[in-house]
């Protein structure tokens, strides 16, 4: 049954697949108050997209939930749920339990 | 190096014309070949996939790429062919669902399989997606208008996402082949399609081989400083 502690850690592993191809300083920390974007990211837009990518394919792999991350929702929500690592596990979680729904 | 039979080739628009023939023709050359359109096909060959989809249908086609990356786990290449012209007329007699229709699979279609495809090449570090347009980009002639802006729409798709992709491996170009036999050139009267072909460079009608022969030069690995490029084939 997925849960937010879950997802986290899927997350957290698609954070150690991009961070293996980050110089040091760029890297990101595994942490659920990471920011993703606005001025404290360390992320570009670019690698951003390399971690939805890779958190989708996770969700996908482990609980055998098609979603799309950056659907229409996320991108007209006023607090966008990629502020941070545990906005974006939230957002994730509540597109699974959707999936598991419909 | 990688072997042929290790490399997976997805196409669209399978069961009949150039998608047809380049299903076989890269089955013939050891690849596996995933292929998919609307209705049924019964090819024979045993390297073949064929998934029943309309590529312009979302859920449909992220299943279709759940399946092929749990099977496969990879994807090389590409190619966007599908297409239909379902508003050859005249603008002002074209009905807004045939535009509708004709924009969501040759353009909207072809953006769903580029960005689903794009996910399972970066984790490889490798891809290249090649787009089917058309020599209507270049002659803008009466009576295609939204054919012709869904193909245009294919150029430009193509010619952005290659510098969002090109950090990850991936390339993308565009072939836009003259006409060549097809139920789409079949549908054009013959003088307007004679006219038509005396405006490229070569006035006469296309072979599948051509369209073959400009995809095998993208997919070499020597190819891989060639993307964003638009190939217009019978010299448009």
């Amino acid at each position: 049954m997925p849960d937010r502690k879950k997802i986290l850690e899927l997350i957290f592993q698609a954070v150690e697949e991009l961070n293996a191809r980050l110089p040091e300083e760029e890297r990101l920390e595994k942490s659920k108050d990471t920011p993703l974007t606005g001025k404290s990211a360390k992320l570009d837009s670019l690698k951003l997209v390399g971690l939805i990518v890779a958190a989708e394919q996770k969700i996908q792999e482990e609980f055998n939930a098609i979603i799309t991350i950056a659907n229409e929702r996320a991108l007209a929500q006023k607090n966008s749920p990629f502020r941070t690592v545990g906005t974006l596990a939230d957002y994730i979680l509540m597109l699974v339990q959707e999936n598991a729904k419909a | 190096m990688q072997r042929p039979k290790d490399k997976v080739i997805l196409i669209t628009g399978t069961r009949k014309g150039i998608g047809r023939y380049l299903a076989e023709y890269y089955v013939e050359k050891g690849l596996q070949v995933i292929g998919c359109s609307r209705l049924p096909v019964d090819f024979p060959w045993g390297n073949y996939r064929h998934f029943c989809l309309d590529i312009s249908d979302e859920s449909k086609v992220k299943k279709m790429f759940a399946e092929i990356r749990k099977t496969y786990r990879r994807l090389d290449v590409l190619i966007n062919n599908a297409a239909v012209d379902l508003a050859s007329n005249p603008v002002l007699l074209v009905p807004y669902r045939s535009a509708l229709r004709t924009i969501e699979i040759n353009f909207l279609g072809t953006f769903l399989m580029s960005r689903e495809a794009a996910k399972i090449m970066m984790k490889n570090g490798y891809g290249r997606i090649i787009n089917v347009s058309s020599m209507d980009v270049k002659h803008e002639s009466k009576g295609k208008a939204i054919y012709t802006a869904s193909k245009s729409a294919v150029l430009s798709l193509t010619r952005v996402m290659a510098k969002e992709v090109y950090s990850y491996g991936i390339t993308c170009n565009v072939i836009a082949p003259s006409a060549i036999k097809s139920d789409l050139s079949d549908a054009i009267e013959r003088d307007i399609l004679r006219s038509i072909l005396n405006r490229n460079a070569i006035p006469t009608m296309g072979k599948m081989e051509d369209v073959s022969n400009a995809i095998d030069w993208l997919l070499r690995p020597e190819s891989n400083a060639i993307t964003s490029q638009v190939i217009y084939l019978g010299g448009a």
